[in-house]
């Protein structure tokens, strides 16, 4: 039924021919602010470094070369392998993923209860969701870190349950940055899945289950192919920022734990900056998620082309 | 109602179904109240109904989608409350079919088979054959998406008869083709079930196709079973006013019953000529209407008519004529003649005299 509308809809004479100029606007202002600035970012990767922050005019694999290779002190000797910003890059990843497994772990069954209630609650529950973001997200951050400090309400409960008899640091490790990431990141796991699990009709949950399937296999096998493009793009929504992310990394973190985000913030701040590395580490970075988003949607068209 | 229910249920042994006062309440509402039923192995029965009477919860209890409040209900004399709807052998053909649409329809139909733990091979080749069946054998890699309505149920239905199912329920699985397609799939319903021999428990709001399709029917209305008969009994001998009016058209007229014994009885309408009429032996005592289908009214002259009026409209019907009469009470009474006989009928605003045919009238319950 749906998929007839939708080509009733792609064929109506109504609305042909009339696209483009509708999308101008956003064009323009993609075009203006997010291309131009991207391209300039490229090109300034490959230019010299000018000492007091900003680059000068000068074509240089400096910044690359710096990322990946160490030369030593004095960068006269044979290169080898800098596992530093790789490290650092790995790290970042290995973060990313842990907070997208941890938003869906957790965003999924949320989703889905949402998803069954009656209309009203649903749109209430997915108001309530929303409402974090009616504050900034680095008061939110802040606010976190006082939450979770050695001093702060949570170990202040935590001792006097008697759960613990010596707070738990977690400020300034790489499990607050964790907390941070899922924290921030979560409602962009619910919203897609939500959206994707509503219109999932319940009567095919009946049917399978009237065809000896237990519940799981009818998770399995029809529910979640349902709602899987909600997954993907929740998983996208998470994994991307979180990626590059330097509020949470920079305020719950500390020195000790260092994502790509911060690596990035720091190459362009004050004398100490390095324009030209700042914006090679982001031009890496941008390539490598562009790689994986383009893998994923080779395999969604396979999928689409299978069933 | 219920005693007769329970002497049934007593005497048969070959029940496929046997609901046992069901009653199923959603928070105040009561939507289906100490039903009893007993469905035999190998009918075609059909629980018939307008929209709210609780057929389609007595159907969603017994595949398993909801649970009972209280009472029973056993398959082929086992119990099946608290059974899960997948560990039921009875299988759904349901209203908008769900089909899994990321499924080619084989797939669809092969569904149930697997997860009865059946052989990829083999559960292939009954999927196949329960396609072939329904003439769907062309169609087997589509996507049920881009199937027509008719196609889809068809799908449907094979999808439900492939694991074999003791008991094949149908939830108004014709409402959403259109009638021509109707029709047709109505006379496959019945071959497939005659063919195949399950159990089938068909629930619809369409008097039509219950009386054409059905072995048996329950009329139901707020939540309780009204009567239950052959497509026969029920629209000759309907039991109370509501079965009489749901089922056909006929004229429930107030009637002052002279005196009654056995399954007869004599009436009086409106003042008019007493009449014999039919009622059940164990009618209640509060019986005060008779209905009387438009066929079994005859025009006819003052001396012998049972029932006098003015003549509102004639309305031609193609083959009858449909005659409207306004009874001295202002009461609206149908006839019917053939439409041959139209230069004898009476104009609008003459009287008009009905005798009631000779043992066509029924005494109903309230």
């Amino acid at each position: 039924m749906a998929g007839d509308m939708q080509s009733a809809r792609g064929t109506s004479r109504l609305y042909q021919g009339k696209g483009p100029w509708l999308l101008l606007p956003a064009w323009a202002v993609i075009g203006i602010f997010l291309l131009l600035p991207v391209c300039l970012i490229v090109v300034y990767s490959f230019l010299t470094k000018e000492f007091h922050g900003g680059v000068i005019p000068e074509p240089s694999l400096a910044a690359y070369d710096q990322f990946f290779f160490d030369r030593g002190i004095f960068g006269d000797d044979p290169p080898r392998i800098e596992w530093n910003y790789i490290e650092i890059y790995l790290l970042s990843f290995l973060q990313a993923g842990l907070a997208t497994l941890f938003c869906l772990v957790i965003g999924l069954p949320s989703a889905w209860y949402i998803a069954t209630r009656p209309i009203r609650l649903r749109q209430m529950l997915i108001l309530v969701i929303t409402v974090p973001y009616w504050v900034n997200l680095l008061i939110r951050t802040i606010s976190l870190k006082f939450l979770i400090r050695d001093e702060g309400p949570m170990n202040a409960f935590l001792q006097w349950t008697g759960l613990l008899d010596h707070p738990l640091h977690l400020v300034n490790t790489s499990y607050a940055v964790q907390l941070g990431l899922f924290y921030s990141y979560l409602p962009f796991m619910v919203l897609p899945i939500f959206a994707s699990a509503e219109r999932f009709d319940i009567a095919l949950s009946e049917a399978s289950a009237d065809l000896y399937s237990t519940k799981w296999q009818t998770f399995r096998l029809i529910t979640l192919p349902t709602i899987w493009p909600g997954v993907v793009a929740g998983s996208i929504l998470v994994f991307v920022p979180s990626l590059g992310a330097f509020l949470a990394p920079n305020l719950l973190g500390g020195a000790k734990t260092y994502m790509i985000g911060s690596l990035i913030d720091e190459q362009f701040k004050g004398a100490a900056g390095n324009w030209p590395f700042g914006a090679a580490a982001a031009t890496i970075l941008m390539s490598v998620v562009l790689v994986v988003l383009i893998l994923n949607a080779r395999s969604q068209i396979k999928l689409k082309g299978a069933g | 109602m219920n005693d007769q229910a329970n002497a049934q249920i007593a005497s048969s042994s070959t029940a496929a179904i046997q609901v046992l006062s069901a009653q199923k309440r959603f928070g105040q509402f009561t939507a289906l109240d100490k039903v009893s039923l007993e469905i035999g192995a190998g009918e075609f029965f059909t629980l018939l109904g307008p929209s709210g009477c609780g057929k389609t919860t007595l159907l969603r209890l017994i595949a398993g989608f909801e649970d009972l409040t209280s009472g029973d209900i056993l398959l082929y004399g086992a119990t099946q409350a608290g059974l899960p709807p997948n560990r039921r052998e009875i299988n759904t053909v349901f209203q908008q079919y769900a089909l899994f649409p990321l499924m080619s329809v084989v797939q669809n139909v092969e569904f149930g088979l697997l997860r009865k733990g059946i052989a990829k091979v083999e559960a292939r080749r009954r999927a196949l054959a329960a396609l072939e069946m329904v003439h769907m054998g062309s169609f087997v890699d589509r996507s049920p998406v881009q199937l027509s309505g008719g196609q889809q149920q068809r799908v449907a239905l094979a999808r439900a008869l492939a694991p074999e199912p003791k008991v094949l329920l149908l939830d108004e699985p014709l409402s959403a083709l259109d009638l021509k397609l109707r029709q047709k799939v109505r006379l496959e319903l019945t071959t497939l079930q005659r063919n195949t021999g399950i159990t089938f428990i068909f629930v619809t709001h369409d008097q039509e196709e219950a009386l054409t399709m059905s072995d048996r029917i329950a009329v139901m209305s707020h939540g309780r079973v009204q009567q239950v008969g052959t497509p026969e009994e029920i629209y000759e001998h309907p039991r109370n006013r509501f079965v009489a009016d749901f089922i056909g058209e006929t004229n429930l007229l107030a009637a002052e019953q002279l005196e009654g014994q056995g399954t007869q009885a004599t009436v009086r309408v409106m003042g008019g000529r007493p009449f014999r009429v039919e009622r059940s032996a164990d009618l209640g005592v509060g019986a005060s209407h008779v209905s009387i289908r438009p066929e079994n009214l005859i025009l006819t002259d003052a001396e012998e008519a049972n029932i006098s009026g003015t003549v509102s409209q004639h309305v031609y019907l193609g083959t009858d004529v449909q005659i409207a009469i306004s009874a001295a009470d202002g009461t609206e009474i149908m006839t019917r003649v053939q439409s041959g006989s139209a230069s004898t009928l009476p104009a609008p605003g003459s009287t008009c005299h009905l005798k009631v045919r000779e043992g066509r009238a029924r005494l109903v319950d309230d």
